[in-house]
């Protein structure tokens, strides 16, 4: 069984607004990107290529490498298994622990950068093991780098989030109990419903019916408004998850399929339809079978019953869960 | 102590690891030294077990425990036993239940060890090799999240750690 991990996956990065104007631009225009800077001597990957993200500055696997240069060769590393070499995703992860302990022994770089660090080795874990499955993976390691993301950087609520995501679904697999968990997700959306969202809902709507879980989730659908939750980055062009808006749409789609909206569904899979570089979106076809016969969509879920997770039934769960939004664009 | 690693495959169709090692009780003579740097000194843990976990097999079993170096969840290759015990027959099927247990002789050290417990619910551990004790589906297991629980045991004598077997395998 693959993992539901739709994960952090926000519309919003969580920035930081930086003093410096120049430095924090990314090429292209998108940007800051949380603990970049263009300026330094760090190569940083360069987005605006099409197929590249690791381009050869670094030593393979970031060997040896402590302080700003671990991050951005890290930052080159990740993006480029994530989005263009699946298959390598395990491996660059298993590469990319000791550096994250190199660092840390190091003690050269700053605790946001460390937390951001420590966060995206164990967003490549998870990946791996949600889109890759790659089972062998210890899942329990990326509890501990999300642990310790949190720790260095207590005030992100997208640190907070993964952290959550990842161990909602944990409890959910082992019988824990999942009170706490529950609480804490509210008190997160309490906190910042727009950053928080897209990672509650697409968690909460795996939940058997009778939970009422599936139902809250469709409440937040309805009342999130994009325009309104992106914030700072409504002007991106998110070089980073270029399908973010088709992605989010569809999710939402999902959300309303659960439980039993087929109209709701049907609004949110025309404006997936309708978002950009929709025609290039390698889920063009689930949409477009999903609107030719929206019953077909929405039965599966309904099949479940009331009782049961449908967490496996989730495209945005299982194999696409990061790269529904997270895909490069064709060449 | 030859403690065989064995690991286990559970959730999210992944691996976790367990170097699973009932000592029937006695904890180890020749425990590994390596790198407790700081005190010395023998120490033991004492609690109780309960469960918090919703049994699918009636929470009546014997339950392993075992005290690692590292967090055998994260580094199965390098995990090393260094305190074990077991528990016969123990019955956690009531709401509330708990037994009390004991882990002796553990090598005093500043840097946290990390304990697993589980409770063989489908009774389907071969006793009489308890170097190779694992659980498996429909075992009861102490888990922190995905992780072990972490625990300090920096001075001899006895130390408090209360163990809540949180989870199943499915
Ligand atoms: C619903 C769409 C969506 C999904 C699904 C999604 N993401 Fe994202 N993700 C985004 C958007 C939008 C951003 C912001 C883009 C940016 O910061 O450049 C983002 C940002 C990120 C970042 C950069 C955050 C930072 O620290 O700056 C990472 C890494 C990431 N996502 C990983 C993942 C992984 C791994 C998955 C799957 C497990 C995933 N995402 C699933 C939309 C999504």
């Amino acid at each position: 069984m693959s993992v539901r991990l739709l994960l952090g996956a926000t519309l919003l990065a969580s920035i930081s607004c930086s003093s410096q104007e120049s430095c924090d631009q990314t090429p292209g225009g998108d940007g800051p990107y949380p603990t970049y800077d263009y300026c330094s001597e760090a190569a940083y990957p360069d987005f605006t290529h099409p197929r590249k993200r690791w381009d050869g500055t670094y030593p393979e696997r970031c060997a040896g490498l402590t302080g700003e240069d671990a991050w951005a060769c890290t930052e080159q590393l990740y993006w480029e298994v994530f989005q263009f070499d699946h298959d390598g995703r395990a491996d660059a992860y298993r590469q990319l622990v000791p550096v994250v302990e190199a660092v840390e022994a190091a003690g050269d770089l700053d605790d946001r950068t460390l937390a951001r660090l420590n966060l995206r080795v164990a967003q490549l874990g998870i990946a791996a093991i949600a889109e890759s499955g790659e089972t062998d993976l210890p899942v329990g390691q990326m509890q501990t780098l999300l642990e310790r993301a949190h720790e260095l950087d207590p005030d992100e609520i997208f640190i907070e989030a993964w952290l959550s995501t990842l161990l909602i679904n944990g409890a959910i697999v082992l019988g824990q109990d999942l009170e706490p968990h529950i609480d804490h997700m509210w008190e997160m959306y309490e906190r910042d419903p727009a950053i928080t969202t897209p990672t509650l809902m697409a968690v909460l709507v795996g939940f058997p019916m009778e939970t009422g879980m599936p139902d809250v989730a469709a409440e937040m659908v309805d009342r999130f408004d994009p325009e309104e939750a992106c914030g700072d980055v409504c002007d991106w062009e998110f070089f980073r998850a270029e399908f973010g808006g088709a992605g989010m749409f569809f999710s939402s789609a999902e959300v309303y399929a659960r439980v039993g909206n087929a109209e709701g569904a049907r609004a949110q899979l025309e404006l997936a339809r309708a978002a950009d570089h929709y025609d290039e979106w390698p889920l063009k076809s689930v949409v477009e079978d999903a609107l030719a016969d929206i019953d077909s969509f929405l039965a599966p879920f309904a099949a479940r019953g009331d009782d049961e997770y449908v967490t496996d039934l989730l495209v945005t769960g299982t194999d696409a869960a990061c790269m529904v939004c997270h895909a490069p664009l064709p060449e | 102590m030859s403690c065989v690693k064995r690991f286990f495959s559970v959730v999210l169709g992944t691996s976790f690891l367990l170097a699973g090692c009932g000592d029937d009780g006695a904890a180890s003579s020749d425990a590994p030294m390596g790198d407790m740097s700081v005190a010395s000194g023998r120490a033991s843990l004492t609690g109780s077990v309960t469960r918090s976990a919703m049994a699918t097999e009636g929470a009546d079993g014997d339950i392993y425990i075992a005290v690692f170096d590292r967090d055998p969840v994260l580094d199965m290759a390098n995990a090393v036993v260094v305190g074990a015990g077991f528990l016969e027959d123990a019955d956690l099927s009531t709401d509330g239940a708990m037994v009390a247990y004991e882990v002796d002789d553990i090598p005093v050290r500043a840097e946290p060890y990390f304990l697993i417990a589980f409770m063989d619910d489908n009774d389907n551990v071969d006793a009489s090799d308890p170097d190779n004790a694992g659980p498996d589906s429909g075992d009861l297991l102490s888990l922190r999240g995905l992780a072990s629980v972490s625990v300090t045991v920096d001075a001899p004598g006895p130390h408090e750690l209360d163990i809540d077997l949180n989870s199943v395998l499915p």
